[in-house]
């Protein structure tokens, strides 16, 4: 019998645009902020007693290489012999972490752990710095992961029947659920706000001078857009296309970490848990149609912990492209209304490897706020996957 | 006295842009302007188009100042120009209130093209000895001709210092005018344009007939009469019409300047031409459309020219003028009356706004694009007989007394001087000592020759006594064909044996536009591309695209040895003992490109257009071209962005804007010399031989090895490809040609950073060549490219 898993806290970093507000502000920094401040949101925690710290990035690299969890938590004074390891799943690698801290504790191995994510798209582009496919990459079974995320999603509208109307309709939703959701003040518990402190050269008084800036919010929200405005933007993918860089997620950076706890641990420290971690499921589809992959992992998971679809009252589907999310929802013939309420990645951001964990953040606060009973994070991975995973309101 | 900073006064579109002239020759600039709008006026040059700066970094040479607070910065200015709103009081406001803020041997100009520059600097007081006008012509970094206005006042070694300055600096070519309305170029270029509008309307011409009649067959620049004033702004045109119309009561040929009913109508429209997107031509619908007074609506272009007329301008021009004449057809008597109006005008005013007739000659070359000058056209066709045509048919025009007794403008004396009346040498001026091939108008001497080495009809293998051998192409934009490749072979030779230096180098541009495309075809379509077979593939059609000057077909050989003798002709150019330059201006293209890269430093003009654009005909560089890039690539401590960078340029043909913009892809070098004077060029290029000779030049090793990319990088590149394909952005063929560039630039699919010798490259490139022009759709592209001009996408 597997041991409960509960999540104590789930927080974040607001989510920057890639090139904007944090893109001098280096990853390692954002997470162990967040690391951070998941300790001093919980000050019964021995911090000793954490095992591991797991945390996902997609670009493991640069500024977020040599294992970032590692570096990030001794950044973050964590003790010596709390251990660190990055994991990569691409987009899902941020709730792979998550699957990951629970499975220890489910299994009685150990009591507390850390999960998160962490990306910067401002420091780290897609790829990668040092792009180098493999030249057997293009022999015709396995062109599709030369595809770059733009060209699937032009696939998933193709196969899908997908149309150009619908795709900005939903983005333009994404942009007014969020908005209606920041109006309400519904981010303010998950987000920490983080200080900027810039430290540049200022040729006018030929002195290096240091400046600061708290930011508060979710960068990516479009207060301004409209349908219109939308119809006019450009395919990017196809030349006769429908995937705009409008109905698709953005390129952003942030952060997000939660606490996880065995019973025992709620006990000892005397901690009042969020949620119960229910279960994790990933699976392959065509590279492709990689933006498809929800439609494996979400019947999969909800097989995997006995639930039926209607059972789950909220689900973060990540928007990493308008046409995939539609298609996910058209396939597995998902209710509009429980997907997204707070707008998604096409509105909020998606900064790779950290969606998961910010996600979670979003999700679990939100169950709380309207008594929901099950909740969900799912989404597509590059290269053909999907993930999701499935959380208890307590 | 140095010219070490400038200030422009006035930073509208004209001022911006002459600011960028001082900033493309690195010279510190202050650019004034009202402080509300300086600032984005500044920022905005970088967008103007066509693009002021030679590269966007050159930006940095200007600082805004504003006229409100930074008038005391003048101080620093060696030279300043006015160039706000043609308004004499404005202008005259302005001098007043910074005459206090200037240095005392500052030199002050105003540029103005309408107005009297003696009027604006008559309240200057102590500084009228330092003023002057200078007219810049629109867009300034492509319009070589300055004219300089000097006043009764004006010191001449103020002028002459700005002569050497405005020459040798900004690479511009400088013209004495007199205060008189519209200098010269304007007089004689906006009255070229009322003849035109005057005739077209007797003889019932629509302007896109006017236009296919007065272009290029005219030997004047494409955008002929309409399109011109299209460009130069239909609202300009109208106000120079008036200020002519108004103060040039006497001129006999007053009438044309009144503005026609149509220009009214059109400007009410605001169709102010090109900058509001219409004028007398609008496009529409993709297509262009051109206004019809009648109508009062743009309609399909839609003109023929006569056969007959045609066939007159394809004659040498010599005979145009009785030729055309004796042709009945209105668009013959157009052009008859056009030019016969702009000969006796410009004879008529000569003495009043010129010193001699090459000035106005000049002018026209410079500042309008004419290829023949109004005085080189009608000396060609006979001084004397031409002016007897013309009486006959205008009985009572005024001709100047002159004229009688002149039987040539030009001889080897010089150009004609009706003030003198005698033939005028040109300026002595120290700065012409550096142009060594200073260009002549027809009928004048050329200033120099030079030693025959050897010539034939492709190439001109001479020296100047000096040690340096010159070889100079004399194809038709000079492109390369086999005799010019077995010529250079040869030359190479000669110069490693007799010789301490060779440079390339044109009489004039371009450096060269590629490759003959015409025997390549003709090799293709004769089957001969990887072997000899002379006579048994003959497509008829073939020989029906190959009219114009080919080998005959004995002489044609397989196309691939052709290649291989390229390649190895331009690997002897890079590895012989002694140092090869390449002297660079205006197109170097293709197989243009690769003669460049192979040589051991270029001197370039800054309008140097350079790049490997084979990619347009369905091909891929072969003659070194992808060798240079990846060996350029391996200097590069991280292979692959660079190489995704060049195949990026390759890939879609891209061409440098400038000879700085041809640095950053890696056509030039950092240590090539860019000059801003193209007529310097053989000069410079003759000073860096000498350093080369100085410095005991010895060439690379040939045996060196270098790095390549590899499949790893090949990989990137096929997964760029396959996205763009994926989303239809390329075609099938598109991709087939990108995968052997590819191929080619990565050096095949060996390990990444496998070390390999430019043999093995070069003989990539010419099987992936070879491949390539055997498809039918590279063939396509290449009888395309020669039938219509423009690259093929299939």
């Amino acid at each position: 019998m597997p041991h409960a898993v509960y999540i104590v806290s789930s927080i974040r970093t607001p989510v920057g645009k890639a090139g904007s507000v944090f893109k001098n502000v280096r990853p390692d920094d954002l997470l162990s902020f967040i690391l951070k401040s998941l300790l001093a949101d919980n000050p019964s925690v021995d911090p000793s007693k954490i095992d591991d710290v797991i945390i996902g990035c997609a670009m493991p690299e640069a500024e977020q290489g040599l294992n970032v969890a590692r570096i990030s938590s001794l950044l973050a004074s964590y003790p010596h012999s709390v251990s660190g390891v990055t994991v990569n799943r691409f987009c899902a690698s941020g709730l792979q972490s998550i699957a990951y801290a629970a499975d220890r504790i489910r299994l009685g191995d150990v009591e507390v752990m850390v999960a998160g994510g962490v990306e910067s798209m401002s420091m780290i582009p897609m790829m990668g710095h040092h792009p180098a496919f493999n030249i057997k990459v293009f022999n015709e079974d396995n062109i599709g992961i030369a595809y770059g995320m733009g060209t699937t999603a032009e696939q998933v509208v193709n196969k899908y029947d997908i149309n150009r109307d619908s795709q900005d309709q939903f983005a333009f939703e994404s942009h007014q659920k969020a908005i209606s959701a920041v109006s309400q003040g519904y981010f303010k518990d998950e987000i920490k706000p983080y200080e900027v402190i810039t430290q540049s050269y200022d040729l006018d008084s030929q002195e290096v001078t240091q400046q600061s800036k708290i930011i508060f919010a979710d960068e990516g929200i479009r207060f301004d857009t409209s349908i219109e405005q939308l119809a006019k933007l450009k395919a990017a993918f196809h030349i006769n296309g429908s995937v705009t860089a409008g109905n698709s997620s953005q390129m952003s950076d942030g952060a997000g970490a939660m606490l996880l706890c065995s019973e025992k641990a709620l006990k000892h420290f005397n901690l009042t848990p969020m949620a119960r971690f229910v279960g994790f499921a990933v699976s392959g589809v065509d590279p492709k149609i990689m933006g498809i992959g929800p439609v494996l992992a979400i019947p999969k998971v909800l097989a995997q912990c006995g639930l039926k679809q209607h059972d789950i009252g909220h689900i973060e589907l990540n928007e990493a492209f308008a046409a995939q999310s539609l298609a996910v929802i058209q396939e597995l013939n998902l209710d509009p209304k429980v997907v997204n309420p707070l707008g998604g990645a096409i509105a909020l951001g998606h900064p790779l490897g950290a969606t998961g964990s910010i996600r979670a953040a979003t999700l679990l606060h939100h169950l709380k706020r309207t008594n929901t009973h099950y909740g969900m994070v799912t989404m597509c991975v590059g290269s053909g996957m999907g993930a999701a995973g499935i959380f208890e309101n307590l | 006295m140095k010219i070490s900073q400038v200030g422009i006064l006035g930073s509208g579109v004209m001022g911006a842009q002459i600011a960028a002239v001082f900033a493309n020759a690195n010279i510190p600039t202050l650019l004034f302007g009202y402080e509300a709008h300086v600032e984005d006026n500044l920022n905005n040059i970088n967008s103007f188009k066509p693009k002021a700066f030679t590269h966007t970094a050159q930006q940095s040479w200007i600082t805004a100042a504003s006229f409100e607070h930074d008038l005391t910065q003048l101080s620093d200015c060696d030279l300043v120009i006015e160039a706000i709103i043609e308004d004499v009081d404005a202008k005259q406001d302005l001098f007043a209130k910074i005459l206090p803020y200037l240095s005392t041997d500052v030199i002050l100009a105003t540029n103005t093209s309408s107005l009297s520059v003696d009027q604006i600097g008559e309240n200057l007081g102590d500084f009228q000895s330092q003023f002057c006008g200078i007219h810049f012509f629109n867009p300034p970094r492509y319009m070589s001709l300055v004219e300089l206005i000097s006043t009764e006042n004006t010191n001449p070694d103020l002028l002459d210092q700005l002569e050497g300055f405005f020459t040798s600096e900004l690479g511009k070519n400088i013209l004495y005018v007199k205060d008189e309305p519209g200098f010269i170029a304007n007089r004689i270029g906006v009255f070229s344009i009322a003849t035109c509008i005057h005739h077209a309307d007797r003889l019932g011409l629509d302007f896109d007939t006017v236009d296919a009649l007065t272009g290029t067959k005219l030997k004047r620049p494409k955008s002929a009469t309409f399109r011109t004033a299209d460009l130069v702004g239909l609202d300009i045109l109208k106000h120079v019409f008036e200020r002519f119309d108004q103060v040039l009561n006497d001129d006999p040929w007053h009438t044309y300047f009144k503005t026609p009913q149509w220009l009214n109508h059109l400007l009410e429209q605001h169709a102010l031409g090109e900058k509001t997107k219409a004028g007398i031509y609008k496009k529409e619908d993709g297509e262009i459309r051109v206004y019809q007074t009648e109508s009062q609506n743009y309609i399909k272009a839609n003109y023929e020219i006569e056969a007959s007329v045609k066939s007159i301008l394809k004659t040498n021009v010599s005979r145009w003028i009785n030729a055309l004449r004796a042709n009945q057809h209105p668009q013959s008597q157009f052009l008859y009356s056009v030019i016969k109006d702009t000969c006796l005008y410009s004879a008529y005013h000569l003495q009043t706004i010129a010193h001699s007739t090459r000035d106005i000659d000049w002018a026209l070359h410079w500042g309008f694009g004419w290829e023949v000058g109004i005085f080189e056209l009608w000396q060609a066709n006979g001084v004397q007989a031409s002016l007897a045509l013309f009486l006959q048919d205008d009985t009572d025009v005024s001709t100047p007394s002159w004229i009688n007794g002149v039987t040539d403008f030009y001889t080897d004396k010089g150009a004609y001087s009706p003030s003198e009346d005698d033939y005028a040498p040109y300026s002595k001026h120290v700065v012409y000592d550096h142009q060594l091939y200073r260009p002549t108008l027809m009928g004048e001497s050329k200033h120099r020759q030079g030693v025959t080495i050897f010539e034939n009809d492709s190439v001109k293998f001479f020296h100047e006594n000096d040690g340096i051998a010159i070889f100079s192409l004399k194809t038709k934009l000079h492109t390369l064909n086999l005799e010019v490749i077995d010529s250079l072979k040869q030359a190479i030779a000669i110069a490693e044996q007799e010789f301490k230096a060779m440079i390339i180098w044109q009489d004039g541009a371009p450096f060269c536009a590629g490759a003959n495309l015409y025997e390549i075809v003709a090799g293709a379509k004769l089957g001969m591309i990887d072997h000899q077979n002379l006579y048994t593939k003959f497509k008829k059609k073939a020989w029906q695209l190959l009219k114009p000057n080919l080998p005959s077909i004995e002489d044609l050989r397989p196309i691939n040895e052709v290649i291989e003798l390229l390649q190895q002709t331009l690997t002897t150019l890079k590895y012989s003992k002694i140092p090869t330059i390449a002297a660079i201006e205006g197109l170097a293209l293709g197989g243009g490109c690769e003669l460049l890269m192979h040589c051991n430093r270029r001197v370039a003009h800054t309008e140097s257009y350079i790049g490997l654009v084979e990619m347009g005909v369905g091909l891929l560089p072969a003659g070194g071209g992808c060798k240079e890039m990846a060996r350029r690539a391996a200097k590069h401590k991280d292979l692959f962005p660079t190489l995704a960078q060049y195949f990026e340029q390759i890939g879609l043909a891209k061409i440098s804007e400038s000879a700085q913009l041809a640095v950053d892809m890696g056509y030039l070098d950092e240590n090539d010399v860019i000059v801003s004077q193209r007529l310097e060029l053989l000069y410079v290029a003759k000073q860096q031989a000498q350093l080369m000779i100085h410095e005991h030049y010895r060439p690379e090793d040939i045996n060196q090895t270098y790095r390549v990319g590899g499949s790893s990088a090949k990989a990137n590149i096929l997964a760029q490809l396959t996205n763009m394909r994926t989303g239809e952005f390329i075609s099938q063929h598109d991709e087939l040609i990108a995968q052997k560039i590819a191929d080619t630039l990565c050096g095949g699919e060996v390990d990444a950073n496998t070390e390999v010798n430019s043999q093995y490259l070069l003989d990539l490139e010419r099987t992936h060549f070879i491949e390539l022009l055997k498809q039918d759709k590279t063939q396509e592209r290449i009888e395309h490219m020669l039938i219509k001009h423009k690259p093929l996408r299939n």
